[in-house]
């Protein structure tokens, strides 16, 4: 087994989704998480390899790039389907909710509160709720077989309940035209090794 | 040989990378253009599988992301590294361009001139040398950078980073300054006989 060493805020952010990996397929390693900015700025920043976090250890190889560090887990640990294909169908789904990085995080650093409420009307009436039934129809693609990919769990159902539970919660109708995936994110959430992280991980605000 | 058609505007755009992909791969394939955008909302958008373009079909089985698609091909056809640290220095590189473009959709969009003057200036005088830099630091991480970005051969990294960078240069000239590496190897990936053949051949669009 390689020795993983993750390092981040004390945040769930854009290293959760690693967290998670880890989580499912039951693998130690060590959940580094600064202080705080200057934390990172003074101690940390210098050994990333793109001088940004979250970033990863294996066996003293560093690499940076949130969406690298959880690929790279999920190919060694089992957690990417099991031909190219799979991947495929993995990689369509990652990227569909990378799509959703851009709009959430406009609205989120959005200064002016009228401006603020407009894209918030926008995301809450049409981008997520699209995003969502286009996530539900590749869940349902995939021969009601339960999992995005394949027929066992993947990186981009943990992904999807990573993304989607924490939209929910300001978004609580995103999924409202949904069939299939509020039942999907109940399912991963009580997976056992989910469920056990989702039960001790820090409870931060983001 | 899977049989594989790939579905688009007539530009190079998001399904580029693929097509320089198949190019590499020497692999033949169906480069399905669509006329406009009515060709495309009434004979092609139902058939993505995301309602999206560009989309591919490989055999009869449709993967739509052009990022989905791109590593699909670089994985069956040995442009993916030789193991998944490779595959993580690629992926690495893969999304720092995915930040880039990002910051280049927000300024190509941008309505208000006043403010789209701003972003340019932005992204002349910072945030595309930062990229560059960045970039310049990940090539030379491997080998001095005398070669690829991952591994000991080519890969969709190089590929995708000669597809953003050769066009980006164009708008945003200085934005390579003092990246020696980074211009050598773009000149080599240039240079390579697959991709020179596709150069020369590929319809000429303006994005």
């Amino acid at each position: 087994m390689p020795t993983y060493k993750l390092y981040y805020f004390n945040a769930k952010g854009n290293a959760e989704i690693t967290r998670l990996v880890f989580a499912a397929a039951g693998v130690e390693y060590e959940d580094i998480r600064f202080k705080d900015r200057d934390d990172w700025l003074n101690n940390y920043k210098h050994l990333s390899p793109t001088g940004q976090c979250p970033f990863l250890e294996v066996d003293g190889k560093k690499i940076g790039q949130s969406l690298a560090i959880a690929r790279l887990v999920a190919r060694e640990q089992g957690l990417y389907g099991e031909s190219n294909m799979d991947g495929a169908m993995i990689d369509q789904v990652l990227y569909t909710l990378d799509d959703l990085t851009k709009p959430l995080i406009d609205w989120h650093f959005e200064k002016d509160e009228a401006k603020k409420a407009e894209k918030e009307k926008k995301l809450a009436e049409e981008t997520l709720p699209e995003s969502m039934q286009r996530l539900d129809k590749l869940l349902k693609g995939n021969g009601g077989k339960g999992y995005f990919a394949g027929n066992k769990l993947s990186i981009a159902d943990l992904a999807v309940f990573n993304q989607c539970s924490g939209l929910v919660v300001k978004f609580p109708k995103c999924m409202d035209k949904c069939k299939e995936l509020p039942a999907f994110i109940d399912r991963i959430k009580a997976l056992p090794k989910i469920a056990d992280w989702l039960a001790k991980r820090p409870q931060t605000d983001f | 040989m899977p049989s594989y058609k790939v579905y688009y505007f007539n530009a190079r755009g998001r399904a580029e990378i693929t097509r320089l992909a198949l190019a590499a791969a020497g692999v033949e394939y169906e480069d399905i253009r669509f006329k406009d955008r009515d060709d495309w909302l009434n004979n092609y958008k139902q058939l993505s599988p995301t309602g999206q373009s560009p989309f591919m079909e490989v055999d009869g089985k449709k993967i739509g992301q052009s990022l989905a698609m791109a590593r699909y091909v670089a994985r069956e056809h040995g442009l993916y590294g030789n193991s998944t640290m490779d595959g993580a220095m690629i992926d690495q590189v893969l999304y720092t361009l995915e930040d880039m473009t990002k910051s280049l959709i927000d300024w190509h969009f941008e309505q208000d001139e006043a403010k789209k003057a701003e972003k340019e200036k932005k992204l002349t005088d910072e945030t595309l040398p930062g990229f560059m830099q960045r970039l310049n630091k990940l090539l030379k991480s491997n080998d001095g950078g005398k070669g690829y970005f991952a591994g000991d051969k080519l890969s969709i990294a190089d590929l995708a980073v000669f597809d953003q960078c050769s066009g980006m240069v164009v708008k945003f000239p200085k934005c390579m300054a003092n990246c020696d590496e980074l211009q050598a190897f773009l000149g080599r990936i240039k240079a390579l006989p697959k991709i020179a053949d596709w150069l020369a051949k590929r319809p000429q669009t303006e994005f």
